[in-house]
């Protein structure tokens, strides 16, 4: 009487994967629980799993739940039509949300000349110039848009109180 | 998982969705059959189950569609094949890969006989 048994393991099973799967969207989360499910009931429709040895050992290959949901995450976010630069290119994934460090860039570049004249803008730039979030074309426009103004100023001032 | 392994392992996340639509492209199968295929393979699978989320990508970018069919028991099951876009993303890349392969391989050291 193992029958029972092998219920019992696939609903386990099944159980772990809702559970990780839990933060991945509804409609994906639903499609690969009713995947596996049927990849499940495929197998033993086609007889490869007679005894609960077998129903572990097909468990087992397909893999650790998390394992296959940390995939679905991988496989979520849109990717841009690539064919052999995935080769090429490092490794990197979807570009990351801004984090603190971006955000004060943007307030420093912008209000950081009110504040603190010339420390707070130099300080954005460094923070501009490090950080992974920009291209080197938005980087240099945003050097542009703070440093422009201030050497507008500079050469606007020399040449007002430049004695003539 | 050394560090050996990871060059490896990139390669194989690059080239494991066009090894699906390859075993697509004559036949429509269902997913099990698809991923014990694939997994007959030495080295191309580690986790069968991660199959899935890539199939639902490919279906997602309009490479492979599915098809239900009554099953002898329980509720009907899908079939994977593959789409026109499919078809042509697999020629793309298979034209691709012999010149990748060929412009890695006058690189390598040649393998001794």
């Amino acid at each position: 009487m193992t029958a029972p048994l092998i219920e019992q393991l696939v609903v386990d099973y099944i159980a772990r994967l809702e559970r990780a799967a839990s933060t991945l969207p509804p409609g994906d989360r639903a499609d690969l629980i009713e995947e596996i499910r049927e990849h499940i009931d495929t197998a033993k429709e086609a007889g490869a799993v007679s005894d609960e040895a077998g129903m572990r050992t097909l468990l087992d290959r397909l893999g650790e739940p998390e394992a296959i949901v940390a995939s679905a995450r991988d496989d979520t976010a849109p990717r841009p039509d690539r064919q052999l630069s995935a080769f090429v290119e490092n490794p990197v994934g979807p570009a990351s949300p801004w984090g603190g460090l971006e955000i004060a860039t943007v307030i420093l570049l912008g209000l950081g000349a009110v504040v603190i004249p010339i420390l707070g803008p130099l300080v954005g730039l460094i923070l501009l110039w490090s950080s992974s979030q920009w291209t080197r074309r938005q980087k240099r426009i945003g050097t542009a848009i703070t440093v422009l103004p201030t050497l507008l100023g500079v050469v606007l001032s020399v040449l007002l109180f430049l004695p003539t | 998982m050394g560090g050996a392994r990871q060059p490896l392992s990139q390669l194989r996340r690059g080239v494991l969705e066009y090894c699906v639509l390859s075993l697509l492209a004559d036949e429509q199968l269902y997913g099990f059959d698809l991923v014990r295929r694939l997994s007959s393979v030495d080295g191309m699978v580690t986790g069968e189950g991660t199959i899935y989320p890539l199939l639902s990508r490919l279906r997602r970018e309009g490479r492979v569609t599915t098809t239900w069919s009554e099953s002898e028991s329980g509720p009907p099951r899908r079939y994977y094949s593959l789409t026109a876009n499919g078809h042509s993303a697999l020629s793309t890349f298979t034209c691709d890969w012999r010149r990748f392969r060929d412009a890695v391989d006058s690189l390598l050291p040649q393998e001794s006989q």
